[in-house]
């Protein structure tokens, strides 16, 4: 008898042993399970994907922004990497080279998706012919304005520099503590300061680096530097503001124009429904159609302990319900190409100047030297700052800046 | 006779009553020096064998590249800047919380109103957390909203707002401000200390030799509490060079231009943003060897004050 129940439940653990063995827990540490426009994308990728894939779970973990990357690096640097790793351009560069990503390409293929079907961008996410992270979404840059704000002033959304200097002008209004336009003017927080400022230096036909060489003080660069200068001289945007408050600011209908990805429309349909009803969005009014973006990546580390499950999941990612999802919970452009809905763009008609950038944008890294991204971002942010706080003129910020991106480039050089 | 039985009786481990004795400090002692060993000599070991070793991203060790990231910080563009933020920050501190600590703790002597209330007050800033403290200040001093411009411009005492932390070296002194405000209590609760030692009767002597009470303060009450200024010197020297991150991270992250970046900031900054943990260990490393230098001359103070005092 006993031998007969022993042998019943070896047989039984035997039939088990497949499911047991394929069965994935996949950790996915991520700052996005909570925030307002990504958390019901991605929560419905966790519901289809285990629907889909029965034994296998996803593990969100909440992991706060503040210490987010920080935390994704010590865990990769320690080898105990999660099996989702979450990149941002400069970051994805740099692991793709410390060759510290899995390459995505057997998952592409299984799931017939051509890297061609996804946003431009995607070049940043390729090396050697191989594929090693997937596009999440992709924040190109336009123009949000308070249509309500230049209705009470008399204005039209501006179509050029001159007009848009003539509304920030207009719709300052100190004693109501309201801003024509808002951008970074806070020390510290070197990516921020790059981010904020790259639409304009792209907008003008500018950059800091052209095919991996520098080119900080080209003509067209330093009108950027200078038009960013005369905004901060002038006091025409809040001073020493972080991005937070001052995008709350915009929120309240403090500020008139905010340079910034589609997904703060969220952020303001959330925070307040008069702003809201009177957004509406351009491509920047500056002298070239240039738009900068900014791409999240979803890429597995090789120290991944569930690369196969962590496959699949990005690539269920890329089908149509999550795509649509992207664009109608997170008003985002997604990962694909042609997947945004066009009953959406009907009923919300200020996300064209996005689809349009989306197509075009090209990435705030450092053009050709993207690896570096972070280093050269940190020595652009020293010299604008300089410029904004110290009174260096934007001229010799250009041609400071150019020697030394110069003199780090043959740093990296030996 | 029961008693000298189980005196000679072997106890466990095989060790007698006097060797089982002689090792209980030690036993006291194994649980820190285990706790030490793991979050503090572990990690300090690792960073100092990391920055023999090339920059990587990935777990393990990078290629053994020698000394090659020392030569590289100390010839770096950057290493002369943080270097001299680092002794600008310190001898700041020092001097402030010192003077401040004097006052305030001279003060507490003297007969004035709310004179129960005013070292509980002093004493605040200490309790406040360093995060909370440092977001309480990033709003006072904050250009368009903050209470110290609107004050200042409403009082007439500033013809227009002024750039507590946009400008050099403007921000390097308002974030000195805020470390000073945190550390002077300590600085109070010291001489306070050192205050009570002194004898009344030096000041009598004092006051009947015609002493004033400037001159009194220099030859009774400063050499009275010089054991105490040494001590808080070092302590404060200590903390402030290789141990300040919080308050410049979370009001300024090294800005404006790099006007506040001291060394322990663009470590983390090389570890965290450039993904550069040999150069990062390199810089740590060189903080504690320069941190030992006065952790050595804390400690052999300690020491010939102890010898002095029997």
């Amino acid at each position: 008898m006993k031998r007969n129940v022993a042998r019943s439940l070896s047989f039984a653990v035997l039939l088990c042993m497949p499911t047991v063995l394929l069965a994935a827990d996949i950790l996915w540490p991520s700052f996005m399970w909570t925030e307002a426009n990504n958390a019901p994308v991605l929560m419905l990728l966790k519901e289809k994907f285990e629907q889909d894939n029965p034994g296998n779970t996803v593990k969100n973990v909440t992991v706060p922004i503040a210490v987010f990357w920080d935390k994704q690096f010590a865990d990769v640097a320690s080898g105990n990497a999660a099996d989702i790793a979450t990149l941002y351009d400069p970051d994805l560069r740099a692991y793709i080279e410390a060759d510290m990503l899995e390459p995505l390409d057997n998952y592409l293929a299984a799931a017939g998706i051509s890297v061609d079907k996804l946003v431009p961008t995607e070049r940043l996410a390729q090396k050697g012919g191989k594929t090693y992270a997937i596009p999440y979404t992709l924040n190109a840059r336009a123009l949000f304005y308070n249509g309500k704000l230049f209705r009470e002033a008399g204005l039209q959304p501006p179509t050029n520099v001159d007009e848009f200097m003539a509304a920030v002008r207009k719709l300052r209004k100190p004693e109501a503590q309201q801003f024509g336009y808002a951008t970074i003017s806070k020390p510290g927080a070197a990516n921020l300061v790059y981010i904020e400022i790259m639409p304009i230096v792209m907008g003008f036909g500018g950059g800091f680096f052209k095919d991996g060489k520098p080119s900080a003080n080209t003509p067209e660069t330093t009108a950027a530097l200078k038009f960013i200068k005369t905004l901060y001289d002038e006091q025409l945007i809040p001073r020493g503001m972080d991005t937070t408050t001052y995008r709350q600011l915009f929120v309240q209908g403090k500020v008139g124009m905010y340079a910034t990805g589609s997904f703060f429309a969220g952020v303001v349909a959330s925070g307040d429904k008069d702003t809201y009803a009177n957004l509406g969005a351009r491509p920047l009014p500056l002298p070239t159609d240039r738009a900068m973006s900014l791409t999240a990546f979803f890429a597995i580390p090789k120290g991944a302990k569930n690369k196969d499950a962590a496959g699949k999941l990005l690539m269920r990612l890329l089908n149509e319900d999550i795509q649509a999802s992207i664009v109608i919970t997170g008003k985002t452009y997604p990962g694909r190409i042609g997947m945004v809905p066009a009953s959406f763009v009907q009923e919300n008609p200020w996300f064209k100047a996005f689809e349009q950038a989306s197509l075009t944008a090209r990435s705030y890294a450092p053009e050709g030297v993207e690896q570096y991204g972070n280093e050269i971002v940190k020595i652009v942010a020293e010299h604008v700052e300089a410029m904004l706080f110290t009174g260096v003129s934007a001229a010799d910020t250009g041609n400071n800046l150019q020697k030394a991106l110069t003199a780090f480039m043959a740093t990296k050089k030996k | 006779m029961g008693t000298a039985r189980a005196g000679a009786r072997r106890l466990p481990l095989g060790l007698n009553w006097t060797r089982r004795q002689a090792l209980v400090p030690y036993a006291f002692l194994l649980p820190s020096f285990v706790a030490l060993a793991v979050v503090f000599f572990y990690p300090m070991l690792r960073a100092v064998v990391l920055s023999f070793h090339a920059n990587t991203l990935g777990a393990g060790l990078g290629q053994f590249v020698g000394l090659s990231q020392y030569t590289g910080v100390l010839t770096s563009p950057y290493f002369p800047r943080v270097l001299a933020t680092s002794i600008l920050w310190t001898v700041g501190n020092v001097v402030v919380v010192l003077a401040i600590g004097m006052i305030t703790a001279l003060m507490r002597g003297r007969r004035f109103p709310a004179r129960s209330v005013v070292p509980a007050l002093f004493i605040l800033p200490w309790a406040i957390p360093y995060v909370a403290a440092a977001l309480i200040w990033g709003w006072i001093f904050d250009y368009e909203f903050g209470v110290l411009n609107y004050l200042a411009v409403a009082t007439g005492m500033a013809a227009h707002k002024l750039n507590f932390l946009l400008g050099c070296p403007d921000a390097l002194i308002s974030l000195t401000g805020v470390s000073v405000w945190k550390l002077f209590p300590l600085g109070t609760v010291m001489f306070l200390a050192g205050l009570q030692t002194i004898p009344a009767e030096y000041y009598e002597a004092a006051k009947v030799d015609g002493a004033i009470a400037l001159q009194a303060f220099r030859y009774v009450t400063l050499p009275g509490v010089r054991n105490v200024t040494i001590m808080l010197t070092l302590l404060i020297t200590i903390w402030t060079f290789g141990r300040t991150f919080t308050i410049i991270f979370l009001l300024t992250e090294g800005g404006p231009a790099g006007c506040t970046e001291n060394i322990v900031i663009r470590s983390y900054l090389e570890a965290f943003k450039f993904f550069h943990i040999g150069t990062a260990s390199a810089l740590g490393v060189i903080v504690l060897a320069i941190s030992l230098v006065f952790s050595l001359a804390y400690l052999a103070y300690v020491y010939r004050s102890d010898r002095r005092h029997g």
